[in-house]
């Protein structure tokens, strides 16, 4: 108080001796100057705290939801693509000018969660768009909210065909489709000797995303002369941990071919089981969805000969790729994803969307999104307008023992094939 | 239908090993129920933590034996703290107070596993002679199953001789009875309660270690077997051994085999049959289940 009290009585004395020995005139014009000057400090403070002022929200960052798992059997999966999309942004680093704040969320792998996630990340904390989800379930589950939201909502890991063209908002970013998948493994399957002359048991997950991708490779394969054992294909729920009822099946369906519509986490377990019953050693396994590295790893020899398309493998030999994987190393110490190469290239492919968009504007920036390439760590995609899905060049590979490597990684997913964006569709 | 003997012996052989392996790691619920009467939903949790211990433990190099001994007495320690700190001062008031502490249990055990050995799948990688398949006249099968056989009958004959032949464990069923006239006797309640907790946790460590080889070491691994396991218990009758015993074996027989015919429906028969056993044998299968 007293230090108060002494203050006032510096600032009192300090005026007192500035108009020493001023004129009267020239204090009165002083003053109207002081009173001048402080009306327009507070006219600019003022104008600065107008909203939609670009100096005063240059300040702001800009909120991206991220909504993935990270926690149950796909939290694996979800923390891929939470890194790519954070990598992503630590690359960009600014948007508009201003920076990127990512506000991530733990979907759990839930429709009913993704959703109410999606409207917290939305309502609550004014995030300009949704990027992210795990499964095709939640994916579906937000995609239906996208009028409530109106936010656009770039999904990087989705892959049911149901989300094509679904609304204006939604858009599949960074990740193949089940029927761009299915083209890719029957294009394979049918260019490889060995692999074309097998019967292919399918066995899928019970959800969305295990019935269509199951589906879109039956239908094609079929078409292609591919011999399907079970065209009503099997259905798995999504509780099974000990899979010795369908190896025992698989086994005496005397088969040499399994499609596999598994999730990530799932295929080590099969295979790990799998290959104590000797199966492996009878069948090639082509996975509809393509393990994450870090399940690879998990599963270790028991994965090797696993034949799987997918966007992105560390195998890839371009700069791109090889700096893509050497940042991701960097930043986690973990073996480079192909699932964070997806959400990577989806986060980059909203954030450009937004600079082109030059507004946070949802509309402004669904347009933009539409017909939006990047070259990125595969490779140049794009988002066809007609869909809001993307067409992206993509690997046919194997799973195979990793030569020496900067990533400690026990397993590869070997490049056999290079496909092309035309190649894989949809036909726009 | 495939018609084949391979098949068919095989799919037996999966029946016992899914209700064994059920078996196995419900039994430590059951009991703990039984004696103490308490719904412990941190048993899944505590399940989990067993493969994880025994994965830390084989990874660092001990043997896989040797974890499957240690890995369940880490667990059974944790457990002790938890009766202690949490369970101990709410005993005497109604269930729901302990079914709400053991959940609010499971989700700070799940979340420090998360936080202690991430998100990443792992196996516990077992001697090379577990992992061996081996060939009943001409049968392949995996060794391992057959372990998880010998370890569930090993733990069972175990259990039914200190509950049915020891002084211990006479005392333990006494105090699931009649737990006032025991205490009259002058034998600590407090202590059998603990043992029983303990025992029960030890119980839910040896289900992790065995079956991480098998099933993948993984958070939440715990919450989504905890379901089976009430499949098992209500089945069997809550607080039933021997009801628990022929429920495991049913429920593995049931499901193993709705995955063989109608795989669409193999989880709804299992429930549906629940649901039958509940409303027609409310105690369960032997009519030996208790109610609080």
């Amino acid at each position: 108080m007293e230090v108060f009290k002494n203050s006032l009585n510096l600032n009192r004395l300090w005026r007192h001796w500035a108009a020493v020995g001023r004129p009267i005139e020239k204090q009165k014009e002083g003053k109207m100057k002081k009173a001048f000057f402080v009306t327009f400090a507070f006219f600019v403070c003022g104008l600065l705290l107008v909203p939609g002022n670009g100096w005063a929200q240059s300040k702001n960052p800009v909120k991206i939801g991220v909504p993935v798992t990270l926690s149950g059997m796909g939290a694996q999966v979800g923390v891929d693509n939470r890194n790519g999309i954070v990598l992503a942004a630590k690359h960009k680093k600014t948007v508009l000018g201003r920076p990127i704040e990512l506000i991530i969320e733990d979907e759990e792998g839930k429709p009913e969660v993704g959703v109410r996630k999606a409207e917290k990340l939305v309502f609550k904390d004014g995030c300009i768009a949704i990027l992210g989800v795990v499964f095709s379930n939640v994916g579906l589950a937000v995609a239906g909210e996208a009028d409530k939201l109106k936010v656009p909502f770039l999904t990087t890991n989705v892959m049911t065909p149901k989300l094509y063209g679904i609304n204006k908002y939604v858009f599949r970013c960074g990740q193949l489709a089940d029927d761009q998948t299915a083209v890719g493994h029957v294009m394979g399957i049918a260019a490889d000797p060995d692999l074309s002359k097998r019967t292919y048991y399918v066995l899928a997950d019970d959800y969305a995303w295990g019935h269509s991708c199951a589906e879109s490779f039956i239908d094609l394969a079929q078409k292609k002369g591919i011999k399907i054992f079970n065209p009503k294909y099997d259905n798995a729920a999504l509780t099974v941990a000990d899979w010795s009822p369908f190896i025992s099946k698989v086994s005496a369906a005397g088969v040499d071919g399994m499609y596999s519509c598994l999730r990530s986490p799932v295929v080590p377990r099969f295979t790990k089981q799998a290959n104590e019953f000797g199966l492996m050693k009878k069948i090639k396994i082509v996975a509809g969805g393509s393990p994450s590295e870090a399940d690879l790893e998990a599963g270790g020899e028991a994965e090797v000969g696993m034949v799987t398309v997918c966007c992105y493998s560390w195998d890839i030999d371009t700069p791109a790729s090889k700096q893509f994987a050497k940042a991701y190393w960097e930043e986690f110490k973990a073996v480079p994803p192909s699932q964070g190469a997806q959400a990577y290239v989806g986060a980059m492919m909203l954030f450009n969307a937004i600079e082109k968009a030059g507004s946070t504007d949802a509309d402004k920036i669904a347009n933009a999104l539409k017909g939006a390439t990047y070259n990125g760590p595969y490779g140049q995609v794009r988002i066809s307008p007609k869909d809001n899905s993307m067409r992206t060049p993509a690997v046919l590979t194997e799973t195979r023992l990793a030569p020496p490597n900067p990533y400690g990684a026990k397993i590869i997913k070997k490049v056999l094939v290079n496909l092309k964006p035309e190649q894989l569709g949809p036909p726009e | 239908m495939p018609s084949d003997l391979t098949f068919w012996v095989q799919t037996i052989i999966n029946c016992l090993g899914l209700g064994s392996l059920l078996l196995l790691i419900a039994i430590g619920l059951n009991i703990i129920y039984g004696i103490n009467r308490i719904v412990n939903l941190a048993h899944g949790s505590l399940y989990a933590l067993g493969a994880y211990f025994g994965y830390t433990l084989v990874a660092n190099g001990l043997n896989f034996f040797l974890a499957l001994v240690v890995a369940p007495i880490m667990v059974l320690g944790i457990g002790l703290v938890v009766e202690r700190s949490i369970i101990a001062p709410i005993r005497t008031r109604p269930m729901l107070y302990t079914l709400i502490l053991t959940y609010g249990v499971s989700v700070l055990l799940d979340g420090l596993t998360k936080y202690f050995w991430g998100v990443q799948p792992r196996f516990i990688s077992t001697p090379s002679f577990l992992s061996q398949t081996i060939h009943l006249g001409g049968i392949p099968y995996p060794f391992y199953r057959f372990f998880i056989l010998i370890i569930t009958f090993g733990v069972m004959a175990g259990l039914m001789f200190l509950l049915g032949k020891t002084k211990l464990g006479i005392t333990m069923r006494a105090a699931s009875n009649i737990p006032e006239m025991v205490s009259v006797l002058g034998i600590n309640m407090n202590f059998v309660h603990v043992l029983v907790f303990g025992l029960g946790c030890g119980l839910a460590g040896i289900g992790g270690v065995i079956a991480g080889p098998l099933l993948t070491v993984y958070p939440m691994m715990g919450s989504e077997m905890l379901i089976s396991c009430f499949i098992v218990l209500v089945i069997g009758g809550l607080g039933s051994l021997r009801g628990s015993v022929i429920a495991a074996l049913l429920v593995g027989t049931v499901q193993t085999l709705g995955y063989v015919f109608i795989t669409d429906y193999a989880m709804v028969v299992v429930y549906v049959m629940m649901a039958v056993i509940l409303s027609f044998m409310p105690r369960g299968i032997l009519g030996e289940g208790k109610f609080e």
